[in-house]
């Protein structure tokens, strides 16, 4: 085991330049499909080599906490019953069908399916897979995703059955994703699951070595077929190299060293431009940036000096100086091609003298905290400074990622910087952990029950109608309250060589690589 | 080279009068003058080296802005004098400090030798086979970044060097008539050691603090540009070097100025400790009696 110690200060501006923000996962059945086509039967072989910012700190499925990066990985060696293409509909996968009656979901598995280590996938091996998730002892993060299975049943081999305690309208979501990827259960009893992952992906897992790589072997007997019948996956090995420098990223794109980024910052990207060897596509996704007031405590207790703060925020400047013109606005975590989208929200305008004015006169003393990874720290010395344009004094904190989240937890601050990726495979996955009272990211404190109300009726229902309204009165009733500022939301694009096609998206941008090629 | 008769001719002049004579004290001396006064006068700047206009980021260098101004449309040229002050209190407070400190250990080193000698100078030998900037970077890893700790840790990676070079200076000058004398008609050591060593050191001292000045300055622009020094907004051009490297294919201004403010103060110090250093010697034979 490679493990080596991290001397945080001394690294910081490595930190500083690399490293993302874990978030959730997530639908937008929105998401301009501009996925590279497949390239038909040419360029079989060959090794991709993949720049990757964010390594997971395991590859255990039921464990994976990077819920906007992981997946990248997990899928290279796992599989779940059904997929869920980019347009939001379910495909079959390792189950061929399955039927639904509100509260029982019966699964018809695949057959003649083995794990990479010979243990054959059966109804046996995905109730263990469910059932480990559900265990609380097995503390699993995707625990929460199955909250309304009540049981898990093999009816025979071949057929596997859900009860439901109440309908849930995202369960089919979750288990298209990490709760319901299946691992080999043989592989887990064996212990250190998390460093020798075994599913039944088109990737055999070949070694990882920490901070340096992760490689996998192309699966000789994947049970996928491409749509002209030809065998999946194309590519003979992939190679994830962790790299967390942006600057180093973008020369290894530029030079062919990598073939494949997960993501760029719009000053990095924007020199890509005009190469003729990368193809960047917007594929919609977007990184979302906001501040979050905390609500529990003076100064931001008072809804007045929330509006002030909210007014005092040049959300433009902030989008132009942290994002190079790469940005949209939006009111929320929505973008313009969700279904919640509403443009009609809209934040209190950039009005300084305004702010000052409510303020009275004296400097309200804020601190205001964000992590130290470009270009959070700019974004923030640019806040500062048009809080104290507008009668604040706030006073900075640019933190490690783990001692913001834990100030955060604790409500020690009065604002926090912090970002998200967007979208994730359903709203209520962007909402609730950060509106709800009971919220696990309920960082700002709110305990508001119009909110908790209208977050549980966007959750529980099926009609896109009544959720759509849910949604958009929730995120009014967040703006209007103003407990949180949404910033800028910086493009996102997907970044790789020309010569790579055929990478398939999840809902949330997240890729699939059983279909990628390369043209030699 | 001429310094052998210039030497001769100018034994008996003043150091001073020979250091304003000095073809490389004139160019340094005006130098730091600046630096100095830009430091002083840097508050009557107002908030000009922090307010941001976003409608103008990374732009050259123009009539509205001489040098330009940085990634939140701050001005250059405001934020390069407000961070002079940084640069002089570097070069004040820490290389200060530090003489102060080393001064002290290497005169009670030198002076007492025997074990107190052996324990401190092993102690600075340790300290000094760390490079400089690792120990530096150590000392702000322990007590977390921020000027006054970036000034701590400037000092500490400073300190053992005076020492050692006080010591040796001592070890020569303890055995002269003078001190023997002094020492046999009993004059306390601290008197003895304030009285006929010290001064003969402060040649030396000046040349070196003025050298050790110029390297605590690129000791603090690296700190800052690792983002360990100074913090945001607080502008310190190591750090308006680094936020240029992070933009150079956009201007190519924001580095540069900043880089060429510690190329042209470090030069000035530089070549000031080389002029102070032959104003010195030339006045030497009247400190040292001729053998």
């Amino acid at each position: 085991m490679d493990t080596p110690s991290v001397h945080p200060a001394l690294l910081s501006r490595r930190a500083l330049l690399g490293g993302t923000v874990g978030a959730l996962a997530a639908v937008s059945l929105a998401a301009c499909g501009s996925d590279s086509g497949t390239a038909g039967g040419k360029g079989r072989g060959g090794t991709l080599t993949v720049g990757f910012d964010n390594e997971p700190t395991t590859l255990d499925p039921a464990l994976s906490s990077a819920i906007s990066s992981d997946r990248n990985v997990l899928n290279l060696f796992y599989d779940t019953l059904l997929r869920q293409d980019r347009d939001g509909s379910f495909v079959p996968a390792l189950a061929d069908r399955w039927t639904e009656d509100g509260r029982t979901v019966t699964f018809t598995l695949r057959e003649g399916v083995t794990f990479h280590d010979g243990t054959p996938f059966d109804a046996e091996a995905a109730a263990f897979n469910l059932r480990r998730v559900i265990d609380p002892a097995t503390r699993s993060t995707k625990a929460a995703a199955l909250k309304n299975v009540g049981s898990v049943d093999v009816v025979d081999a071949r057929t596997l059955r859900l009860t439901l305690k109440a309908s849930d309208p995202l369960l089919l979501i979750h288990l298209a994703h990490e709760p319901g990827m299946m691992a080999s259960p043989t592989a887990v009893k064996a212990g250190d699951y998390g460093r020798k992952p075994v599913g039944t992906g088109p990737f055999v897992f070949d070694a990882w070595r920490s901070k340096v790589q992760l490689t996998g072997k192309r699966n000789p007997t994947y049970w996928r077929r491409a749509t002209d019948g030809s065998a999946l996956p194309r590519l003979e090995q992939v190679v994830f190299r962790f790299v967390t420098d942006t600057k180093v990223l973008r020369a290894e794109v530029t030079t062919g060293g990598v073939q494949l980024v997960r993501t760029l910052p719009p000053e990095e990207f924007n020199q890509l431009a005009g190469d003729k060897q990368i193809t960047m596509t917007d594929t919609g996704v977007r990184r979302s940036y906001y501040v979050a007031l905390n609500v529990t405590r003076a100064p931001f207790n008072d809804p007045k000096v929330r509006a002030a703060f909210a007014m005092a925020i040049d959300r433009e400047g902030v989008g132009k100086a942290a994002a190079g013109g790469q940005y949209d606005l939006a009111p929320s975590f929505a973008t313009a091609k969700d279904w919640f989208y509403d443009p009609s929200i809209t934040p209190p305008a950039l009005d300084p003298a305004g702010a000052k004015t409510a303020l009275g006169g004296t400097p309200v003393p804020i601190t205001v905290v964000a992590r130290r990874r470009a270009p959070d720290p700019t974004i923030a010395e640019l806040l500062q400074s048009q809080l104290t344009a507008a009668g604040f004094a706030p006073k900075v904190e640019v933190l490690e990622a783990q001692t913001q989240l834990d100030r955060m937890r604790k409500q020690d601050f009065d604002a926090a910087l912090l970002v998200i990726d967007i979208p994730r495979l359903d709203p209520s996955l962007s909402f609730d952990p950060y509106f709800s009272s009971r919220g696990s990211n309920n960082w700002s404190g709110l305990a508001d029950s119009t909110l908790d109300r209208l977050l549980d009726t966007a959750a529980a229902s099926e009609d896109r109608a009544v959720r759509k309204q849910a949604y958009v009165e929730v995120q009014k009733r967040i703006v209007d309250e103003n407990y949180w500022v949404f910033l800028h939301q910086p493009k996102s694009p997907l970044i790789h060589s020309a010569k790579l096609s055929g990478i398939v998206l999840d809902v949330d941008g997240q890729w699939r690589l059983d279909e990628a090629a390369l043209a030699s | 080279m001429a310094t052998e008769t210039t030497t001769t001719r100018d034994a008996r002049r003043p150091v001073l009068t020979r250091l304003l004579r000095d073809r490389r004290a004139r160019f340094a001396l005006p130098v730091l003058a600046t630096v100095a006064v830009a430091a002083v006068a840097s508050p009557l700047l107002g908030d000009r080296s922090a307010a941001t206009d976003t409608d103008r980021l990374l732009t050259g260098p123009s009539a509205r802005h001489l040098l330009g101004t940085d990634e939140l449309g701050r001005d250059v040229l405001a934020r390069i004098v407000d961070g002079a002050a940084v640069t002089l209190a570097v070069a004040t407070v820490a290389v200060g400090l530090a003489l102060v400190l080393g001064t002290l250990l290497g005169l009670v080193a030198g002076y007492r030798g025997g074990w107190i000698d052996a324990l401190l100078m092993r102690t600075v030998d340790g300290l000094l086979a760390f490079p400089l900037l690792v120990l530096a970077l150590t000392v702000v890893a322990a007590l977390g970044p921020g000027l006054r700790n970036a000034l701590i840790a400037i000092a500490v990676v400073a300190t053992p060097r005076f020492a050692r070079v006080v010591r040796g200076e001592v070890l020569s000058l303890r055995t002269r008539e003078w001190v023997s004398a002094a020492h046999i008609v009993g004059v306390p050591t601290p008197a003895l050691l304030r009285r006929h060593l010290l001064p003969h050191l402060a040649g030396t001292l000046g040349v070196f603090a003025a050298l050790q000045a110029s390297t605590a300055i690129i000791a603090e622009a690296s700190l800052s540009f690792l983002g360990l020094g100074v913090q945001p907004p607080q502008p310190s051009w190591g750090a308006m070097v680094a936020a240029g490297t992070d933009h150079l294919d956009a201007s190519w201004s924001l580095s540069v100025f900043p880089g060429l403010a510690i190329l042209l103060t470090i030069a000035a110090f530089n070549l000031l400790a080389d002029a102070l250093r032959d104003a010195f010697d030339a006045h030497r034979p009247d400190l040292t009696p001729g053998r």
